[in-house]
């Protein structure tokens, strides 16, 4: 059965339907009061926190602020209460009504420092579906190339400049010396792939700012960087990326380039995965409580990405069929059991909540059904409305600016280890000489380069915790290569066979209402653009991001998001003598570890009978070091001048 | 010497959005051989790949920070080279990884790295309106002519 929860079924010829003794299908009641603590019940008799008192004050006035508030019982080592709160409303949605369909693209793109290339990718292909327009097959294969290179970009971004310091010499030490007093001693099982003898010495090179492994990372991506660039034209904010496909000029010369940086990229992904394997096992063994750190149910979306030109035809009606062609798949896990792969399924069963965010609700529901004629809740994004509403400010009513998506009203988790989950369970990848899914692993064969050839196997973890978040993000670092290697085959073959044309020639509809989604994935995984046209104009633009899963807040049924219920669910494994030491490392292993793609910014309080206090790890808006030149007042501004 | 004029800041954040509204005007201008624009309004480890990759010998940032200053001040300086503590900069590197977009970030990191030539000038203003929505306040509106020609003549156009 694909859901449990919405009263939709599908008959003999697979077509979804709503259960006709379902009198109201979408209604329910939401549930009042303070959501319980759902993950870890804990002592029933710890009181209840006086929650408003720490209601946080936005950090940084920039896209995508975060604060994160969490209540520890030190003595108990537990974390009582979570609440992941965005602090900041962009406002695209509302800003891109009644606009030129194509400025969605380029808006939408520079709504993120790092994230560009999947947003203008993931909207160019909602409007194509609306308009309609097929890419040709060398525009699907450089749109692979580019998101392969973005990933790669992204992904030693995140393992070594931001959850790499929660791991290194210079954080263990001070937050469990006993774990680096043994990494000490300890030898790396894969020293002769990464060249680190001891544990803790990877742990050195993972030092912030001053590591070998942070600084090889951060030189690293700019191969990755150079290989957007080739496919894109230029990286970030590229602006090649159009329905239809990409505008960029391709040559022998061009994948020929990007062919000699992915050559590095190999050997260095080889490495990626032998350090964090040795660390992560490492930290198994000195304690197996953190298997427990960050650990949640295994309830995953992702909308897969990577097309094959073969069969992507950029229509709504076999998106389902060209979905399970891609080289991730999409998919929906549910309690470890992979629910469905088709596009269609997935994006019926969405829906987004706004009981405990700053919005209110809407009341239309125009879409009844989805172009193919299955039932639409009045919460899907194409019947969304975004009404801001900043009113209500306490954990009991509303709290962030993120709203709750749900999959068949459960609480779903995005990341890039979710398209690996997937992927590895469905075993629908196209047939390849380098990946093979298992169904429960992904192997992967890696070409020869410095490194001696070597054949990886990811598999699914028992556990999907902090740690399994960031091994499973290592491993895909291989497995973006290998799908770059494979499209870039394609591409040369296309390239003989004088397939060169990357674009087809759109036609804006000028009359007449027109529907499209983008399904495509970004780094951290799961991203959807809903698009409604009216008469050649922008009527309705929903984007539903991997972060707004994660970082969702209550939802009606009283389910905590991910980032509040791992945090739940974590032990607190940190040493400490007082509450002045404690420094809540095991909280910030746990955000970091979904990649959020905003400012992560904890505030822990710990109260309980030990002296309370609250630990803010902030942004400082910084003016020092200026040497001041010149200021004026604006309106007084001028003799002098 | 290769100068670079860039704005820094995000889209549609009313006057927030000072830095690549000014680069997307400045840009409708007649500029000298030597002078590039650009946004910069994206991740800094991307920035920093980019200024190291070209060598400018000048380099001039526009953008919008919040300082408590009367809202239109405009505020032109050029950094002593100065750096915060480890780790602040760590931080703003973890920012802007999760995806921020900061100048003082662009600035601190980039002179971290030795992105930077020695010639940094800012221009900066106060915003008025931070909040989402298009089109500036009109005290920054004001401003725009202003920092115009403070850039021109910043690149020797007098």
């Amino acid at each position: 059965m694909c859901f449990k929860n919405l009263p939709v079924e599908f008959d003999e010829q697979g077509k979804a339907y709503l259960r006709s003794d379902a009198e109201d299908p979408y209604g329910y009641e939401p549930k009042k009061g303070n959501p319980g603590n759902p993950g870890n019940p804990g002592p029933a008799a710890v009181p209840e926190p006086h929650i408003t008192e720490h209601i946080i004050d936005p950090i940084t006035r920039v896209a995508g602020a975060l604060g994160f508030h969490t209540r520890c019982d030190l003595r108990e080592r537990k974390v009582m209460e979570a609440h992941s709160m965005a602090t900041l409303f962009r406002g695209y949605e509302v800003i891109l009504k009644g606009r030129d369909p194509r400025d969605a693209i380029d808006i939408s793109s520079r709504a993120c420092g790092v994230c560009g290339g999947v947003h203008s990718t993931c909207s160019s292909m909602a409007l194509e579906m609306a308009f309609p327009v097929v890419p040709p097959p060398m525009g699907v294969v450089a749109r692979n190339l580019g998101e392969t290179a973005e990933f790669l970009y992204d992904h030693p971004l995140h393992l070594f400049l931001l959850a790499g310091p929660d791991y290194s010499e210079m954080i263990v030490k001070k937050t469990n010396p006993e774990i680096w007093e043994q990494a000490q001693k300890t030898s790396a099982p894969h020293q002769d792939i990464h060249g680190f003898k001891t544990i803790g010495e990877i742990m050195t090179g993972l030092n912030p700012l001053s590591g070998k492994l942070y600084l090889e990372a951060f030189e690293i991506t700019r191969l990755a960087r150079e290989m957007c660039c080739f496919m894109y034209g230029k990286y970030p904010h590229p602006s090649t990326l159009v329905p239809g496909g990409v505008t960029t000029t391709l040559t022998f010369t061009t994948f020929n380039d990007y062919y000699t940086r992915l050559v590095k990229l190999f050997d260095y992904s080889k490495k990626v995965v032998a350090l964090w394997d040795d660390i992560f096992d490492f930290f198994y063994d000195q304690n197996p409580r953190y298997k427990q750190v960050g650990a949640r149910p295994v309830n995953m979306i992702g909308t897969g990405v990577f097309d094959d030109p073969d069969a992507y035809d950029a229509t709504y009606k076999n998106c389902s069929k060209w979905g399970e062609r891609r080289w991730a798949t999409p998919g929906v896990v549910i309690n470890g059991e992979l629910r469905t792969t088709e596009l269609q399924k997935i994006n019926i069963g969405i829906e987004e909540f706004v009981e405990h965010s700053f919005y209110d609700k809407w009341n239309g529901h125009a879409m009844k059904t989805d172009p193919a004629g299955g039932p639409l809740s009045p919460n899907h994004p194409w019947n969304k409305e975004t009404k801001p509403k900043p009113v209500g400010r306490s954990f009991k009513e509303k709290y962030t600016w993120a709203t709750s998506p749900r999959w068949d009203r459960t609480v779903m988790e995005a990341g890039c280890y979710a398209r690996l989950w997937i992927t590895a369970m469905a075993k629908k990848q196209p047939e390849n000489p380098y990946i093979e899914a298992t169904g429960h692993s992904l192997k992967m064969r890696l070409p020869k380069a410095q490194l001696p050839e070597m054949e990886l196997e990811w598999k699914i973890p028992d556990t999907l915790n902090a740690i399994e978040r960031n091994r499973g993000r290592a491993y895909c670092m291989p497995w973006m290569c290998l799908i770059a290697m494979v499209n870039l085959t394609k591409a040369f073959e296309l390239l003989r066979k004088g397939e060169t044309k990357a674009h087809t020639k759109f036609k804006l509809p000028q009359s007449g209402t027109q529907v499209g989604v983008g399904f495509w994935e970004a780094g951290r995984g799961y991203l959807t653009h809903h698009v409604i046209l009216e008469n050649g104009k922008i009527k309705n633009y929903q984007i539903l991001t991997p972060s707004t899963w994660n970082a969702s807040p209550v939802d009606p049924f009283g389910k905590h998001g991910p980032y509040e219920e791992a945090a739940l669910n974590s032990p607190i494994l940190e040493s400490f003598s007082t509450p002045e030491d404690f420094k809540g490392i095991d909280i910030q292993r746990t955000i970091r570890s979904f990649d959020p793609c905003m400012p992560c910014t904890t505030h822990i309080y710990t109260g309980t009978g030990i002296p309370e206090r609250v630990i803010t790890r902030d942004v400082i808006s910084c003016a020092c070091g200026l040497e001041d030149e010149t200021e004026l007042h604006g309106r007084n501004f001028g003799a002098g001048f | 010497m290769k100068v670079l004029v860039a704005g820094v800041g995000y889209t549609v954040l009313r006057d927030l959005s000072f830095g690549p509204e000014m680069v997307k005007r400045l840009q409708l201008l007649e500029w000298p051989q030597n002078v590039e624009l650009e946004d910069l309004s994206y991740g800094p480890v991307a920035v920093i790949q980019k200024l190291t990759e070209k060598k400018y010998g000048k380099i001039i940032l526009i953008g919008a920070v919040k300082r408590n200053r009367p809202a239109g001040t405009i505020h032109k300086y050029r950094r002593d080279g100065t750096l915060p503590d480890e780790e602040e900069i760590q931080g703003r590197m973890g920012e802007g990884v999760a995806g921020v977009i900061s100048l003082d970030s662009l600035l601190i990191l980039g002179r971290f790295y030795q992105a930077l030539p020695e010639n940094v000038v800012v221009i900066e203003v106060e915003p008025e309106n931070d909040s989402w929505g298009e089109g500036f306040t009109p005290g920054i509106e004001e401003a725009v002519e202003k920092v115009t020609q403070m850039v021109r003549e910043e690149v020797g156009i007098v």
